[in-house]
């Protein structure tokens, strides 16, 4: 069962508790953050998962309800990574050989299927990337998704099925 | 599910898989976490202000709404306010909300109680620095009863043929936009109560900004009224489930940690056999509490779709064991987990409660061999008695 399966909580009556809940948080979703920031394409995932928590910890006394923490958390690295884009779009603009690439040993690691599957999500606007990933890796709810991305759960529901639409007629199948 | 589904999650998962995790990342976390809040305690003085939001910081409306008497978290009824409640400062030019979304029109600030407690939230529209597209977007933050100036910001655009939106509750407060011809707001509550919120508006805002005190754990409409009292409209919240307690009874050790492994001090963690609605959820969910208290909660029933479950493999910063464990079907004798480099660790499964169907599987795994944290392929598998595969799961 994945980690986005689980429901977990933390008494949280204290604020050493509160320190230990942002700890244990960090414990339980640190490496899937990292690796949401990732299959956003983020150029330096753990950078993006520590601003992350980082941002959490500042506000650690809003983990009375540890589920809105992780929610929280969810949608910083979704906004930081959209920030990051941003930004890497003007220096790729500045600097043309900037531009991040996968390295030689990821490619040799994927499947050749998995790379086209995977450059054909690149290449969706980045919020048709979000719902995707937030709905195909996460198991998100439509709901939860569109917490992450702070729209409205129509909105997830048309990134997604336009996304899929896309994917398909690039991959040359029926979504 | 489509191909197209099935070759994305395939691609996902094996891409995640691959993404390293550095073991230092919680310390260096905290040491950012620090350097950011001296930053921001310094922030008023050291930096300037930009210029749209001290003007709109100078607007902020002093005291504008005021709701007193909400309900608490537990549903209690709660007293007036204390009259002599001081306002926080507002949300700086290095608070993460004002930065994400500077101000375009007035900030409000608005006063709710809580428990009794008196909480102060100021709202505000702006535009997403990452994403204008998006249009307008509402801030808010929130301060006071635990809330510690926790917030956010994001599109609230009230839906055509609605008369309210609302992303759903923060704590205790749900809070949301509506039309402008909406003048009073309240939640009318499963138990038939009816909470009155509070409606405000600013200087610039597109939408009113509505909130309203309730019990997150009970199903409630947020009715919205206009002149007259003549209902508008209204929106189905949802009920949010609270941590469940520990129970008194029905628990199963599944095993004891030593110090420094699944939490810094020795303890044991134990699982119970839990009604689901308790979270919400049908059927029968799996609860384990270490000796923290700490919990960790997984549905059983309509969502069980394999015969061993993991809802462990976590461990501490320095750690030299971790602890693998969760539940399996009644057929499974063994769980045995694979590590990417071929190393195998297990153990066999034990009783789990009286006819649920159930058994407990508990193991630790040297951290060594899981360095990192974003070791690839981790196949848990499940065997019966006989020695068959009865199931298989990629953990991540």
């Amino acid at each position: 069962m994945g980690m986005a399966n689980l429901h977990a909580w933390l008494d949280t009556g204290s604020p050493a508790a509160e320190d230990d809940a942002v700890a244990w948080l960090f414990r339980v979703r640190y490496p899937e953050m990292v690796r949401l920031a990732d299959l956003l394409g983020a150029d330096d995932p753990e950078d993006i998962a520590q601003e992350a928590f980082a941002r959490l910890i500042r506000r650690r006394d809003s983990l009375r309800n540890p589920d809105a923490a992780l929610a929280y958390v969810r949608a910083s690295v979704c906004n930081l990574t959209r920030n990051r884009h941003r930004h890497l779009r003007v220096v790729r603009r500045r600097t043309p050989a900037a531009t991040p690439e996968e390295s030689s040993e990821q490619a040799a690691i994927l499947r050749e299927d998995h790379r086209e599957v995977l450059d054909a999500l690149a290449g969706l606007p980045p919020r048709r990337r979000e719902a995707i990933v937030l709905r195909y890796w996460l198991d998100l709810s439509e709901r939860e998704i569109a917490a992450a991305m702070g729209v409205s759960p129509g909105t997830v529901k048309s990134n997604v099925s336009r996304g899929l639409a896309v994917l398909a007629a690039v991959l040359g199948e029926k979504s | 599910m489509s191909t197209v589904e099935e070759r994305l999650r395939e691609a996902l998962r094996e891409r995640a898989s691959q993404s390293p995790v550095s073991p230092d990342a919680w310390p260096k976390t905290v040491a950012r976490a620090s350097r950011a809040r001296v930053r921001e305690r310094r922030g008023w003085s050291r930096f300037g202000i930009p210029a749209a939001a001290a003007a709109a910081v100078a607007a902020i409306v002093a005291g504008s709404a005021v709701l007193a008497g909400g309900l608490g978290t537990h549903g209690a009824s709660s007293p007036t306010a204390p009259p002599s409640a001081t306002p926080p400062p507002s949300p700086g030019p290095g608070d993460y909300e004002m930065q994400s979304a500077p101000p375009v029109t007035a900030v409000v600030r608005v006063r709710l109680t809580v428990d009794g407690q008196t909480t102060w939230t100021y709202v505000w529209f702006g535009y997403l620095k990452n994403d204008r597209a998006e249009g307008l977007a509402m801030c808010t933050v929130t301060y006071g009863d635990g809330y510690g100036g926790g917030g956010g910001c994001g599109p609230q655009n009230v839906p055509a043929h609605q008369v309210g939106h609302s992303n759903g509750p923060y704590g205790s407060i749900t809070m949301g936009t509506s039309l402008k011809q909406v003048t009073a707001v309240s939640a009318r509550l499963a138990d038939g109560r009816t909470v009155p919120g509070v409606v405000v508006s600013g200087r610039g805002f597109p939408y009113k900004f509505w909130a309203v005190v309730r019990p997150a754990s009970q199903n409630a409409q947020i009715i919205f009224r206009g002149a007259g009292g003549a209902e508008l409209g209204h929106l189905a919240m949802a009920a949010q489930y609270p941590v469940p307690p520990r129970p008194r009874t029905g628990g199963i050790v599944v095993f004891r940690y030593p110090a420094g492994t699944q939490e810094a001090t020795a303890g044991t963690m134990t699982a119970y056999l839990l009604d689901g609605r308790v979270i919400g959820s049908r059927g029968k969910v799996v609860g384990f509490w270490d000796s923290d208290s700490s919990s960790v909660i997984s549905g059983v029933g309509p969502s069980w779709s394999s015969a061993v479950v993991s809802v462990g493999g976590d461990y501490t910063q320095g750690a030299t064991e971790a602890w693998f464990y969760g539940y399996a079907r009644q057929n499974v004798a063994r769980v045995v987990l694979r590590l990417a480099d071929g190393r195998q660790y297990g153990a066999p499964t034990i009783a789990g409660w009286a006819g649920s169907g159930l058994r407990l599987w508990a193991f630790a795994v040297p951290t060594r061999y899981l360095a990192g944290g974003g070791q690839p392929h981790e196949v848990l598998t499940g065997y019966d008695a006989a020695g068959h595969v009865v199931a298989q799961v990629t953990l991540r």
